[in-house]
């Protein structure tokens, strides 16, 4: 029974860095229904830039770098968009998905020039977490689970009680409704991939924080991230996070029956399963998805 | 020079597989990330039967074709239903599960150790161990699935599924069984790229899960993507561009300390520009003219 | 289809079958024979520079180019080229067949991987261009032929070796976990042939992960004083950290390869105490005069397998200084000069297969870094 808590706990930590990088995602695929490749790569460059601030040259207090990196990478995030996608909003789906596959190329050896290809640690003091009944946690793990909870609350604030998030609702909705009633999409849009880059940056600095820095660790957040986007639903914000934990919590449980080097085999099979039973994902809508039942 | 067949090899074999997910995806709207599992399975099937078990290669290849069509069938029964999206994340994930099997499974494929000394190709008992004379196998192979696909693609078959990639619905209400249509696309499919495996295995003599992974997917998403979706031709060509590009640049003399990356720096941004100014392709499906 | 297309379709056929045909009778091997005294020499070097074993190609090219400053010195001797693998067989074929005919290097330092490199070996022997690979330490690249070489023992001589560890620590029982590739099996395997004692779990993990806690918990279970580990530094760190945050106090005893400053820079505290093999020695006046020469360049110390590569590039030079700017003076020069050469990362004196043979040093970290572990 200890055990299995610690196999939840770890699969919290494990699903909160998903689940953090996935609401990006999410809000992306929401508004411009197109899978962002490049979404780890911007992770990547977001813990990198935190790195950077913090250890390697202004050494600023790791909040401030932290925050400041979110600012920076919401602005990548956003000349991004300007640059590699928004020429490409009325072309077919598959040119905006090269685009993106060639951005987080561009994004990644920019970072091995820049920063080489050494591995980087944060180098913070490591000791053996907290016990928290049969449970062991460290803080930055007790803050990976926070931010990804406390981004999800705020995420719904924004959606729900502000203008902008009302703007963004009706353009995921009907992009050409809404400008005709006045919302500036382009606007909009650079929002959305603005939060959406400060989400990614902030789940990448904290992968970092808690393992360590390479230019090529996009990729495995894209990956996992877009897993917990489908199984969520894709275009459920809400979904992606309770995507990102199950596939977190079930491949941590997995592991303890299963050879570890089977691990993605489980979230991938859990999610083929899913998507068998719930073509459109756990809370995303059939029609959206443009699913065809037969 | 034989670098210059050596590239010419790989652009026959991964042309093939550009051609194949053209077939799925340019023509049949089936959005398919499990490319590199087919390719792999041909490959390690025809490694594995002929390295092994001593079956002829011409055979081995074969059966490589029909094990990775078999499975491009059981994998569609229940996500050709699936569209877009999804589809791209079901494959995907099979992608990977048969990378797994074939990094895990050690007893038979030796796992991350690779497979080495696979049996070069032989043909009527002419051995094409050379990489001149294997490049004219591999060029007749790219031939017939070229003609292959074109036929389908020609035929009263393939104007259905070029109907289904564009609206669905309305092929299913003109009374068309798109499942099958569907389902056909991604069986032939299938089989080719198990065809382009299986020629990347007996050429190369050696293969180990490295050679199977996304990122050759990706590739030639970018082919079939630059050579404009649905024109089989320009799929090829772009192939061949492609890989020029990308493995032109080791003679473009970068300064050494950056060369590497920077070869794929310049690799993302010209793919960035290419698509942005051309962003049907560069050689835009022709529409056959009964259209 | 339109007759532009055929036409087209028809003119490639022509042209890949003129192509084909034209050199049909394959090339007799070329003898690269480049210039006599006085004039620079051209030599190749493949490694993953970019993708995700890029850090490990990245420092080894660090190691070269450290050598090359020494070589170089007096006007230029060699001149390397530095090609890309990106960790796959058929990319680095196409970086051989570039080096061989387009730059027609005579030797080629070869990859890191033993995947990489084995796959390179066939296409060696045909052409007859020299493979020194600084690391690659797979038991197959024995039967590669005379023109491959290794600077560093196979696996099969880290596994005994970590069985004396186990022996003089009186384990009777170790747990042992290593990643998943030719190299943790490798070297897993070797130490299950000659540990005598019981093995409680061997449990695997993967490469490129981040999470390794589930795996460390199945370890854990088990109760063991002393784990082995065989990693590469990026998972191997991680593995460290994440056993300590889980409470797993224990003796850990690594591989040659988890033996750098990036174990105890993300670790921290929790390194303390951890064993490991380090392949050369450290207290040599050699590694020595390496680790100041390596700092002064590059402003940081010696990254991982720099000095392995570093040796591998003296020998080529000593071998081309004795028999000249072709292959098969270099394979003939590199078994000889190689006997009586001590260099940072130990003796290399080749065997009849061409593999350095291993000596081993047991480290240990103390204070934040690693030192010889003193036997009591």
């Amino acid at each position: 029974m200890d055990i299995f808590a610690q196999l939840l706990v770890n699969g919290l930590i494990a699903g909160g860095t998903y689940a953090l990088a996935a609401i990006g995602y999410s809000m992306v695929y929401s508004i411009l229904k197109f899978i962002n490749f490049a979404h780890g790569s911007i992770a990547m460059v977001g813990a990198y830039i935190t790195f950077f601030l913090a250890i390697q040259s202004l050494h600023l207090p790791l909040p401030a770098a932290f925050f400041l990196s979110m600012l920076l990478t919401a602005l990548l995030g956003i000349s991004v968009e300007r640059i590699a996608y928004r020429p490409l909003r009325r072309a077919p789906k598959l040119a905006t998905l090269t685009t993106a596959i060639a951005v987080s190329f561009v994004l990644d050896a920019a970072v091995m020039i820049l920063m080489g290809a050494d591995i980087k640690t944060f180098s913070l003091p490591v000791m053996q977490g907290y016990s928290i009944g049969p449970v062991l946690i460290t803080p930055v793990q007790i803050i990976i689970i926070g931010a990804s909870l406390l981004f999800m609350l705020l995420l719904y604030i924004l959606l729900t009680r502000t203008k902008l998030g009302k703007a963004i609702r009706a353009v995921a909705d009907d992009p050409s409704l809404a400008e005709a009633s006045g919302i500036n999409a382009n606007v909009v849009i650079a929002a959305v991939f603005g939060i959406g880059s400060a989400l990614a940056a902030a789940a990448g600095s904290l992968i970092g924080l808690d393992t360590n820095l390479q230019p090529t660790m996009g990729f495995l957040i894209t990956i996992k991230a877009f897993a917990a986007v489908v199984l969520g639903g894709l275009g459920s914000v809400y979904g992606a996070i309770v995507g990102g934990f199950i596939i977190g919590i079930v491949e941590n449980l997995g592991v303890w029956v299963i050879p570890p080097v089977w691990k993605d085999t489980i979230a991938y099979g859990i999610l083929i399963l899913v998507l068998f039973v719930w073509p459109a994902g756990l809370f995303g809508s059939v029609e959206e998805a443009g699913v065809l039942q037969q | 020079m034989e670098i210059a067949v050596h590239l010419l090899v790989l652009i026959t074999i991964y042309g093939i597989l550009a051609i194949s997910l053209n077939l799925m995806v340019g023509m049949a709207g089936l959005f398919n990330l499990g490319l590199a599992a087919f390719y792999g399975i041909g490959a390690y099937t025809s490694a594995i039967l002929s390295r092994n078990f001593g079956v002829p290669v011409g055979l081995s290849l074969l059966a490589g074709v029909a094990l990775a069509a078999l499975i491009g069938f059981i994998i569609g029964l229940p996500t050709v239903k699936l569209v877009g999206d999804y589809l791209a994340v079901v494959t995907m994930g099979l992608g990977e599960i048969t990378r797994a099997v074939f990094k895990n499974w050690v007893p038979v494929t030796r796992g991350p150790m690779g497979l080495p000394g696979i049996p070069h190709m032989s043909l009527f008992g002419f051995k094409l161990d050379t990489a001149p004379f294997f490049l004219a196998f591999s060029f007749l192979m790219i031939a017939v699935s070229f003609i292959l696909v074109e036929r389908i693609r020609l035929s009263p078959f393939g104007r259905v599924l070029r109907g289904v990639r564009e609206d669905e619905m309305g092929a299913q209400a003109l009374g068309k069984n798109t499942y099958w249509y569907k389902m056909t696309a991604l069986v032939v499919g299938s089989g080719l790229a198990g065809l382009a495996g299986g020629l990347f295995a007996h050429y190369m003599n050696f293969i180990d899960p490295s050679s199977f992974v996304m990122w050759l997917t990706f590739f030639i998403f970018l082919a079939i993507m630059m050579g404009g979706l649905g024109n089989n031709l320009g799929a090829v060509v772009a192939t061949g561009v492609l890989m020029v590009l990308r493995e032109g640049l080791r003679f473009a003399g970068l300064p050494p300390a950056v060369a590497a990356p920077l070869q794929q720096l310049i690799f993302g941004i010209l793919l960035i520009i290419m698509t942005i100014f051309a962003p049907r392709g560069l050689i835009p499906e022709q529409k056959p003219r009964y259209d | 289809m339109g007759h532009k297309v055929w036409k087209l379709l028809v003119l490639l056929v022509v042209a890949v079958l003129v192509a084909a045909c034209a050199p049909a009778t394959p090339t007799p091997a070329p003898q690269a024979t480049q210039p006599a005294a006085g004039q620079v020499c051209t030599v190749g070097f493949i490694n993953h520079l970019t993708g995700d074993a890029a850090a490990y190609g990245q420092s080894m090219k660090k190691g070269v180019e450290l050598a090359l400053d020494k070589i170089n010195a007096n006007g230029e001797k060699i001149r390397v080229i530095f090609e890309d693998d990106r960790l796959s067989a058929a990319d680095a074929q196409t970086a051989f067949l570039k080096l061989v005919d387009s730059d027609k290097v005579p030797v080629i330092l070869g990859s890191g991987s033993s995947t990489v490199t084995l796959s390179l070996c066939p296409k060696a022997e045909e052409r007859k261009v020299v493979l020194i690979s600084s690391i690659s330490t797979a038991p197959a690249l024995k039967q590669c032929g005379d023109y491959v070489f290794s600077a560093m023992a196979s696996d099969d001589a880290q596994g005994p070796e970590w069985a004396k560890v186990a022996e003089y620590l009186k384990a009777d029982e170790v747990a042992v976990m290593y990643l998943n590739n030719d190299y943790g099996i490798g070297v897993k395997d070797a130490f299950l042939a000659s540990y005598k004692g019981k093995v409680l779990i061997a449990q695997p993990f993967e490469l490129g992960a981040k999470d390794f806690r589930t795996e460390i918990l199945k370890v854990k279970a088990t109760n063991p004083k002393v784990v082995f580990i065989v990693d590469h530094v990026a998972e191997g760190s991680i593995v460290i950290k994440q056993a300590a945050e889980l409470g797993m106090n224990v003796q850990w005893v690594t591989d040659v390869s988890m033996v750098a400053k990036e174990v105890i820079d993300l670790a921290g505290a929790a390194a303390e105490g951890i064993m490991g093999l380090r392949a050369g020695s450290t207290q040599t006046p050699e590694y020595k005069e390496f680790e100041a020469a390596f700092q002064k360049k590059f402003n940081e110390p010696p990254t991982i397998w720099a000095d392995f590569s570093y040796d591998t590039m003296m020998l080529v030079a000593m071998a081309i200084d004795k028999y000249g700017c072709n292959s098969e003076g270099i394979q003939k020069g590199l078994m000889e000069v190689s006997q009586s050469y001590v260099g940072p990362s130990g003796p290399k004196a080749f065997n009849e297969y061409g593999i350095s043979q291993g000596v081993y040093e047991w480290m240990v970290v103390k204070d934040g870094k690693w030192v010889l572990y003193e036997k009591k």
